[in-house]
């Protein structure tokens, strides 16, 4: 999985088409890399990893701060790393 | 009215926004098992339905000599009709949910690993005489011992699966240091079928429900009426699976150490209510003789459990389980399709290539009062079991 930095100094992780546990995994290790106060964005389109992406990134002790639905059935997830 | 208003979207927002609890899915499904059991007189099951289409397939090219004739048209093989239903319940509910979109693979290797899932699954149902269905949750429901051998094996192939996606993904991920412009708009990805296509999609799936149904009202089948209920209940428990998404792959794989534990915690729990509420219905429908006590009692032994691991792995492989790829079809993930395809054209083949028998153990066989206790104690164990897995982990 391709993580990219975005202009704003952002991290992007695109995970549309994977489905569990995937969405999960990649984005718990992609923020074990991350500084913390880093942003990561993960876009995912995985209807249940809209529970369990959150729900992962608040049991390792990481802020979700927004999940956003950017079409019908594509989400957002922007996540800071504490 | 406006109170109205607010009430009706509450409850519409309950059902088709708010993903239902695990628990109350599972009393769902082990209910709808077992008034569809009492029905079809066969419990709901899913890869012989497969094998019908299969065998239909290659019938067309002459090939039946490899698969078999099928013994009954798509629309007249129970368990083709249940799944039919399954699909179309499930695409509905993702599609009234704004959960429907066509999803391409991410990658090569995963449209690899739905063809090898769906080929390791046909296996293992050969080898186990069942899917998660016919194999563990409905075997279980139809008092036969080789429902319980499946589920060790499901519990030791989940266990392997979960081990080989650790290992995938350790060296998967690449930070990029350079920055790259993307646009919000590029986020959604390949803009085929973008927005205005889920009303297309209902629309052509409900006109296909009204035409089957139409065809059992006036078409030349006998006993129509059977097979029109069955797939309403197949529409039933495609909604029911997803709106909890109730996925048997992920109860299995991430029982031990996955990254989604607490989420398999509760599918084993919904599955244990389920598997109560089925067993029971299944003493009343057999004790009564409303079916025949053997029916659908398989062969046991040694084969079942190395079934449930080669199956549990190959689930694992394609991310979803005999009735998951069905949901995730309906959902739009092409992926899915690839995978139930492979299944269509392997499991045929398997079958009738590896057509062993054996002895079935009936569990009533110990006497009805003794059977019933076993099972109530075989439950009660399996629910110990996840209590325990739950407290070592908290």
């Amino acid at each position: 999985m391709d993580v990219k930095r975005l202009p704003n100094g952002e991290y992007l992780l695109d995970l549309k088409g994977t489905v569990c546990p995937y969405p999960v995994l990649y984005t718990k290790m992609t923020l074990e890399k991350l500084k913390a106060g880093e942003i990561l964005q993960v876009v995912i389109d995985n209807p249940p990893s809209l529970e369990t992406v959150p729900a992962s990134v608040k049991a390792s002790g990481n802020e979700v701060l927004e999940i956003r639905e950017i079409e019908p059935a594509v989400w957002i997830i922007r996540i800071r790393r504490r | 009215m406006a109170s109205f208003k607010v009430t009706f979207k509450r409850f519409f927002d309950n059902i088709f926004r708010e993903p239902w609890p695990e628990y109350f899915a599972g009393i769902l499904l082990g209910f709808v098992n077992i008034v569809f059991y009492a029905w079809a007189l066969k419990p709901y099951t899913i890869f012989s339905g497969y094998q019908n289409w299969g065998q239909h397939i290659y019938s067309l090219i002459n090939l039946n000599w490899i698969s078999g004739s099928p013994l009954a048209s798509v629309l007249e093989d129970k368990t083709s009709v249940g799944i039919i239903g399954l699909f179309f319940g499930a695409s509905i509910a993702a599609i009234i949910s704004k959960e429907f979109r066509i999803r391409l693979p991410s990658s090569r290797i995963q449209v690899v690993e739905a063809v090898l899932g769906g080929i390791l699954m046909s296996l293992g149902v050969v080898l186990s005489f069942g899917c998660n269905w016919g194999g563990f949750f409905s075997a279980i429901t139809a008092l036969s011992l080789h429902g319980w051998a499946m589920f060790s094996g499901l519990l030791i192939g989940g266990y392997l699966g979960q081990k080989y996606i650790i290992w995938k993904v350790s060296f998967a991920t690449r930070m990029h240091e350079e920055t790259f412009k993307v646009k919000s708009s590029e986020l959604g990805g390949r803009h085929i079928l973008k927005r205005r296509l889920a009303p297309i999609f209902f629309a052509i799936e409900a006109i296909t429900i009204i035409l089957i149904m139409a065809y059992y009202s006036f078409g030349p089948i006998k006993d129509a009426g059977l097979y029109a209920v069955i797939l309403l209940f197949g529409i039933i428990v495609g909604i029911i699976i997803q709106r909890s998404r109730f996925c048997f792959t992920t109860a299995f794989r991430d029982l031990f150490f996955g990254p989604e534990f607490q989420r398999s915690i509760r599918l084993h729990k919904g599955i244990i209510l389920g598997l109560l509420a089925g067993v029971t219905g299944g003493f009343v429908l057999k004790y009564r003789g409303f079916v025949e006590p053997l029916n659908y009692v398989a062969p046991v032994s040694l084969t079942n459990i190395l079934g449930g691991i080669i199956f549990a792995f190959g689930m694992v492989l394609a991310g979803a389980c005999a009735s998951g790829i069905l949901w995730r079809a309906g959902e739009g993930h092409v992926n899915a399709f690839i995978t139930i395809f492979t299944a269509v054209l392997a499991y045929p083949i398997l079958r009738k290539s590896f057509n062993f028998t054996g002895i079935g153990f009936f569990i009533p066989n110990i006497g009805w009062t003794n059977g019933m206790i076993l099972t109530y104690m075989l439950l009660f164990l399996y629910l110990l079991f996840i209590l325990y897995l739950e407290g070592r982990k908290s």
